[in-house]
């Protein structure tokens, strides 16, 4: 049994333990299926973030995918080939960072001026991500209790003036917690391909 | 021994294993639940 990692262009390097099958101008990269634990997925997320760094546009695979053989894997990729191609044309050169913003703890204050900070904190995680999206390709905003808590497709050389640009937000605004990580391969932009 | 930091990256890694990314013929939706359960 195998379990697929990931779909690639421009694959400069594989993995250890990881072979690919080359569909079109798609590498399918995938390996010797393990278990189901913790530990597996962890195993299988750091070959992504691996193929992350050495190919021009990876769209990881959610953990779970697997085959008898290399040929099921091919019979099941092949009609979604051209799909995958457009997904991977669309983040490549780019990969992901999140953006999550809470309100920081209240200064304090009666209920009415609670309100009113709640809205400017609020007003700002909007104006942060108005911001982040001009220097993003695509940005996904996930249902979340926080104030904001997005994806952001970033080309590889802007991450560190988008990282930069969180910090800054983030200085000038004492109302708000944020945190930024990444990078990651581009998961969040993968939906389409689903 | 890890740090708090490497922890919640880790926490974060496994989430987007297991809710992104392209699927194309799920086989094992009730081990990956278990593993949830883990979590």
């Amino acid at each position: 049994v195998i379990e697929l990692y990931a779909f690639a262009c421009g694959l400069r390097e594989l993995p250890d333990d990881c072979r690919a099958v080359q569909l079109g101008h798609v590498a399918a990269v995938f390996g010797s299926a393990a278990g189901d634990t913790r530990e597996d997925a962890i195993r299988h997320g750091l070959v992504v973030q691996a193929l992350a760094e050495t190919c021009d546009a990876v769209l990881p695979v959610r953990f779970g995918e697997r085959f008898s053989e290399v040929t099921a894997l091919v019979d099941a990729v092949t009609p979604r080939l051209h799909e995958l191609e457009d997904r991977l044309a669309a983040v490549d050169g780019c990969v992901e960072l999140a953006v999550r913003v809470a309100r920081a703890a209240p200064a304090g204050g009666g209920g009415t001026e609670y309100m009113r900070a709640g809205l400017r904190a609020a007003r700002a995680a909007s104006t942060l991500h108005a911001l982040l999206q001009e220097r993003a390709r695509a940005a996904v905003v996930a249902q979340s209790p926080l104030l904001h808590d997005a994806c952001y497709l970033v080309a590889r050389d802007e991450v560190d003036d988008f990282a930069r640009r969180v910090a800054t937000y983030g200085a000038e605004h004492p109302e708000l917690d944020l945190v930024c990580t990444g990078p990651w391969a581009p998961a969040s932009f993968a939906e389409a391909a689903a | 021994m890890t740090t708090l930091a490497e922890q919640v990256t880790l926490v974060e890694l496994v989430d987007r294993v297991l809710h992104k990314g392209v699927v194309i013929a799920r086989v094992l939706l009730a081990s990956v639940a278990t593993l949830e359960e883990e979590r």
